[in-house]
């Protein structure tokens, strides 16, 4: 078997050159008006703008920061501005069901000159209806009527008056009714003299009497008639009159509006209405006749109740183009129900909530209709009702206004059901990716109302045509933040830390904000540094203060490594203990540490116990890493004998759980040396997977864990001797920092890249692996001639009945 | 004369209310005077004993206005129903007066209503009534009738709350009445309305005097008007008139030879705007 090289450090970063880029400076650099590295996105968002048939919505997923907001308005807008604007949507009065208003639709800028030519209407319905009522004519005629009235409910009485006169009667008012009595010199008669009159006369003033209430109580029956015969007649002349005052006034717009049906039959209910309701406008003048007087008790009454009377001739232009071009694009950042689908909002009116077409408020599916509408996907699941309201108007393409709180009969008030809008409209959800698969997963609409799928990739690759165009993000994203220039060095800096933030040397971060971040940042450090151009000493210090600001626990945890709380050993040699590498993630940092792995091996039936598992603090991948092992060992050492070993592995000092499989490599070699007996070197630490044939697999932050194990070693004495053994197929992952490939630069420190176990538990142990011969046995002075050896021992033993003591301690 | 000669003038405003419609109008009119004059109100409420005396018939029943029936009326129910009536209008007079800052009183008096306001009139300067109170029909009411008369000072009548704004037409003539006619303008001018000068004279060359008066007195206060001459006073006529220009009020001396009793009766009987009566 070949001997494992350290690899040079060459190998541990990949440098971005900045000589290669042709500038000096991002100021020299033109904006970048494209979106890099995200070749599929474009593809499927080009496709998803242009395709216009049903469900065709969609859905960009990714990481925050990929762009996809920008990606998806940029083409929204490209294709909104070729696309014909959208009609003009307006709200009407329903003459016939007032709880239903009418939607109508005009060509784009038309609303508003329907609008203002209604309310021009209004005002001189009002003008012509006050000067038509206030007319010599119509007051002459109706003072007539009043008169007649007045005049035949007086003659009743003066006759009533005047028979009573003539038999010595009065008719008196009293404050609740009226009442005859006999009269004597111009008043009442005292009772008592009456009571002296003779017997006769008594009798024939009592029926008198009688007989004129009996007639008053007639007269009286009659008035109501009467008043309602001349109110008929009234209305009748205020028919007449304001009839003929708005026919001429509504021929105008009716001639304007004679393309639209809709209008026509708008007007004619709005005709009806006003001659019915002629008092509406004559209350809105101050009491200038009797007819106004009347009317303005019936307004204020109205008012009262919340409708004030002329409201109802208004238009409620709910989406007005009149200065769009083109198809709207509109963003919805909190896509509550209401912004979503519109409201019918009320006013408190007198203690009661009250309200009319006119408070119908448009949602933003109005405001886009006929357009794109984008909307973050986490946003609208997290409002109550929005993603079913939002499914309910793409499915049935029409906007349905309704109140949630009447929905869950919340409130009971008069409400509004507005007539639904045509809807047609192309929507983008903004979201991550788990977030689309669970909707895909678990909703049955999704996958029918949004088919296009714009996948953002988080990561694009290093190479220098994608490094001059980072170059120049970096320049556009410096000018549209109002950043200081960045030099070449610096943006060689930035894009050797994009890959860093990848762990991936042939590999770009695509999340855009987290550069953005670190430029704000670095121009910062720029600014305290009084450079005018960023450096790349600027760009460093955002790192490393990016890292101080974050980096509490990790200080913690290699400060009770170095106290000995945490037992690691960076020196010396132990049989069956090995250096493991682990990553914790705490928010945006992560960071590598060393943990203590133990094996210990005793005689058994071919139980490998994960201690973790126990105790239930493994997670499955780590514990299916665990089983791999026994299944290596089984398939190695003992496949045509039992396994009569018992061994159980344990993660020292771990008091929260593991998870994961890069250990597994770890652990094994911890095994090897525990069945070996044979020490392992504690200046090492191992990290990577391994399957059953004992292959090393790569593993997720190798450079986090390199790092965490360097600066314990560091800090406890680079001996030379120390190092970390990572799996070959991580080599590319490697972007170290400095300070640990300046280590490797004078030989203080070694990574060793290795293809299997049998390379790692060499260089761990020093001592060859060994290979099969043709016998089917490894050399004796080897790792694997001992552990089959050991095994072989165990085996015979468990043969022998009542054998059961435990094997010697390794 | 001058607003200030007018204030010492009249420094009691009498009004005589009994809750109807017309008698609140009345009560208006008497709180913008008081305010103007700086007067004191007093509001006055008779218990007709007319009505008093009809519980005493056995025969006697209640027509309703409302529900055309009859019931049985007595002497108690009457009297709470009055002393009811009585505490309303107390109650709108004081809240009205207390908003205009005004002194005030109410009292409340049992007996013949003509007879009892002319008695209360004795000790005020002014008498402020509705022109119909209850009554029915469309002439002045039989109380009014007799103050229109008898009243020994000045009386305003009225159906409706006077007109701001609308002409003001004052009666002139060679007389201390008619004097005393054209000053009381001061009395409803509100600096807006039109004012409108009728010449009570036989001859033309009377009228021409007078009117030469009337304008220097007029243009002395301020005043700018226009003139009518009316050689012959007819009620009616003049009640036209007032409707013709949609007079607010009309000013009148009432002991005027050219006005007897028969015509005032018949101009207030016929007009629609409130009449005030010079003494």
């Amino acid at each position: 078997m070949t001997k494992v090289q350290p690899l040079p450090s060459s190998a541990l970063y990949q440098r971005c050159n900045p000589d290669q880029f042709n500038f000096q400076s991002t100021a020299e650099l033109e904006n970048l008006f494209e979106i890099i590295g995200q070749p599929r996105a474009i593809e499927a968002i080009s496709f998803g703008v242009g395709i216009k048939h049903e469900g065709f919505n969609i859905f960009a997923l990714g990481p925050s920061g990929a762009g996809k907001r920008s990606l998806v308005s940029r083409y929204f807008e490209q294709q909104a501005k070729t696309d014909a604007t959208p009609s003009d949507w307006c709200y009407v009065h329903n003459f016939e069901q007032s709880h239903k208003p009418r939607a109508i639709n005009l060509p784009a800028g038309r609303g508003v000159e329907f609008r203002r030519d209604m309310e021009q209407l209004v005002d001189e319905l009002r003008s012509t209806l006050t000067a038509a009522f206030e007319s010599d004519e119509y007051r002459a005629r109706r003072q007539l009527l009043e008169e007649e009235f007045r005049e035949k409910q007086a003659k009743a009485f003066e006759e009533i008056q005047h028979k009573a006169a003539a038999v010595g009667l009065s008719l008196l008012r009293t404050p609740s009714g009226v009442v005859f009595a006999p009269m004597k010199d111009g008043e009442v008669m005292p009772p008592e003299e009456f009571q002296k009159l003779p017997k006769e006369e008594r009798q024939l003033t009592e029926k008198n009497v009688e007989v004129l209430q009996e007639e008053l109580s007639n007269i009286l029956q009659t008035i109501p008639t009467w008043q309602r015969e001349i109110r008929k007649r009234v209305t009748e002349l205020n028919k007449e009159i304001s009839g003929y005052a708005v026919g001429s006034l509504l021929e105008d717009i009716y001639q304007k509006y004679v393309d639209f049906p809709a209008i026509q039959e708008y007007l004619q209910a709005v005709k009806k209405d006003v001659i019915e309701n002629v008092k509406d406008f004559l209350a809105t003048e101050e009491g200038q006749s009797e007819e106004a007087e009347g009317a303005l008790d019936a307004m204020l009454a109205r008012t009262r109740r919340g409708q004030a009377p002329l409201r109802r001739y208004k238009i409620n232009l709910l989406v007005d183009h009149h200065d769009t071009q083109g198809a709207p694009v509109i963003h919805l950042d909190n896509p509550t129900h209401q912004n979503l689908i519109g409201s019918v909002e009320h006013m408190a009116e007198m203690g009661a909530l009250v309200t009319d077409f006119n408070l119908i408020k448009p949602g933003a599916l109005h405001k886009a209709n006929g357009g794109y509408l984008i909307l973050d996907a986490r946003k609208i699941l997290q409002q109550p009702f929005s993603w079913e309201a939002l499914k309910r108007a793409l499915q049935s393409r029409e906007i349905h206004i309704e109140s949630i709180a009447q929905m869950l009969s919340l409130i009971t008030t008069v409400s509004l059901e507005p007539e639904p809008i045509p809807l047609n409209i192309k929507v983008a959800l903004l979201g991550d990716r788990q977030l689309y698969y669970l909707l895909a997963a678990l909703d049955p609409d999704f996958s029918e109302l949004f088919k296009v799928q714009v996948d953002f990739d988080e990561i694009m690759p290093n190479n220098p045509e994608i490094q001059h165009l980072y170059a120049q993000l970096i320049g556009t994203l410096a000018r549209k933040n109002n950043l200081r220039p960045f030099d070449r060095y610096a943006v060689a800096k930035v894009i050797e830390h994009s890959a860093r933030l990848v762990g991936d040397s042939e590999k770009l971060t695509a999340q855009i904000n987290d550069i953005a971040d670190l430029l704000r940042e670095a121009d910062y450090w720029a600014s305290q540094n009084g450079n005018h151009t960023i450096t790349e000493g600027d760009v460093h210090k955002a790192i490393d203060a990016q890292i101080y600001r974050a980096d509490r626990v990790r200080e913690r945890f290699h400060e009770n490594i170095l106290r000995k709380t945490i037992l690691i050993d960076t020196t010396g040699t132990r049989v069956g203990q090995i250096n493991g590498l682990s990553v914790i993630q705490l928010g945006n940092n992560s960071f590598g540490t060393p943990s203590r792995i133990t094996a210990r091996v005793r005689m058994g039936k071919g139980e490998l116990v994960n201690i973790e598992r126990e105790v239930e603090l493994s997670g499955p991948i780590h514990s299916k890493g665990v089983l791999i092992l026994a299944g290596f060992l089984g398939a190695r050492y003992a496949a045509e004998q039992p396994l009569s070993l018992s061994a159980s592995l344990v993660f020292e000092q771990s008091y929260s759980g593991v998870e994961g499989d890069s250990a597994s490599l770890a652990e094994l070699s911890a095994l090897l040396s525990a069945i070996a007996e044979v020490p392992i070197k504690q200046s090492l630490a191992v990290t990577g997977s391994v399957n059953q044939h004992g292959e090393a697999q790569a593993i997720g932050g190798v450079n986090e864990k390199i790092e965490g194990f360097f600066d314990i070693c560091k800090k406890q004495g680079l001996t030379g001797n120390q190092g970390v053994i990572i799996p070959s197929s991580n080599i590319k992952n490697l972007m170290l920092r400095q300070d640990v490939i300046e280590a490797v630069k004078v030989s203080k420190f070694h990574i060793f890249p290795i293809e299997n176990v049998d390379q790692g538990i060499e260089i761990l142990t020093g001592m060859p692996a060994g290979e099969l011969d043709e016998n089917g046995n490894y050399p004796s002075e080897t790792i694997n001639g001992r552990v089959q050896v050991r095994l072989a021992r165990l085996a015979k033993k468990s043969k022998v009945p009542g054998s059961s003591e435990e094997e010697p301690k390794t | 004369m001058s607003l200030a000669n007018q204030k010492k003038l009249i420094q009691r405003i009498l009004v005589a209310v009994d809750a109807s419609p017309q008698s609140l109008a009345a009560l208006e009119a008497a709180i913008e005077l008081a305010s103007k004059m700086e007067a004191e109100l007093i509001g006055i409420f008779v218990e007709d004993i007319n009505l008093l005396r009809v519980s005493g018939f056995p025969f006697a029943r209640e027509v309703s206005y409302i529900t055309p029936t009859k019931r049985e009326i007595d002497s108690p129910h009457i009297e709470m129903q009055l002393r009811a009536q009585a505490r309303r209008v107390e109650h709108i007079l004081s809240n009205m007066a207390e908003q205009a800052h005004l002194r005030w009183s109410f009292r409340t008096v049992r007996g013949h209503i003509s007879a009892e306001l002319l008695a209360a009139s004795l000790d005020t300067d002014i008498i402020i009534m509705g022109k119909k109170g209850w009554s029915s029909g469309k002439q002045a009411g039989s109380t009014t009738r007799v103050m229109v008369v008898k009243s020994p000072h000045q009386t305003m009548v009225l159906e409706r709350s006077v007109r701001h704004g609308y002409p003001v037409m004052v009666a002139y003539e060679n007389s201390p009445a008619g004097k005393k006619a054209l000053s009381a303008i001061n009395l409803v001018w509100d600096k807006t309305s039109l004012v409108c000068v009728l010449i009570l004279a036989d001859e033309a060359e009377e009228a021409r005097e007078l009117r030469l008066e009337a304008q220097a007195w007029l243009e002395e206060n301020g005043i700018s008007a226009h003139f009518n001459w009316l050689p012959e006073a007819d009620g009616e006529k003049l009640a036209r008139q007032t409707r013709t220009q949609s007079c607010g009020v009309l000013i009148l001396p009432a002991d005027s030879e050219h006005l007897p009793s028969d015509t005032l009766l018949d101009l207030v009987n016929n007009s629609e705007c409130a009449i005030l009566l010079v003494r």
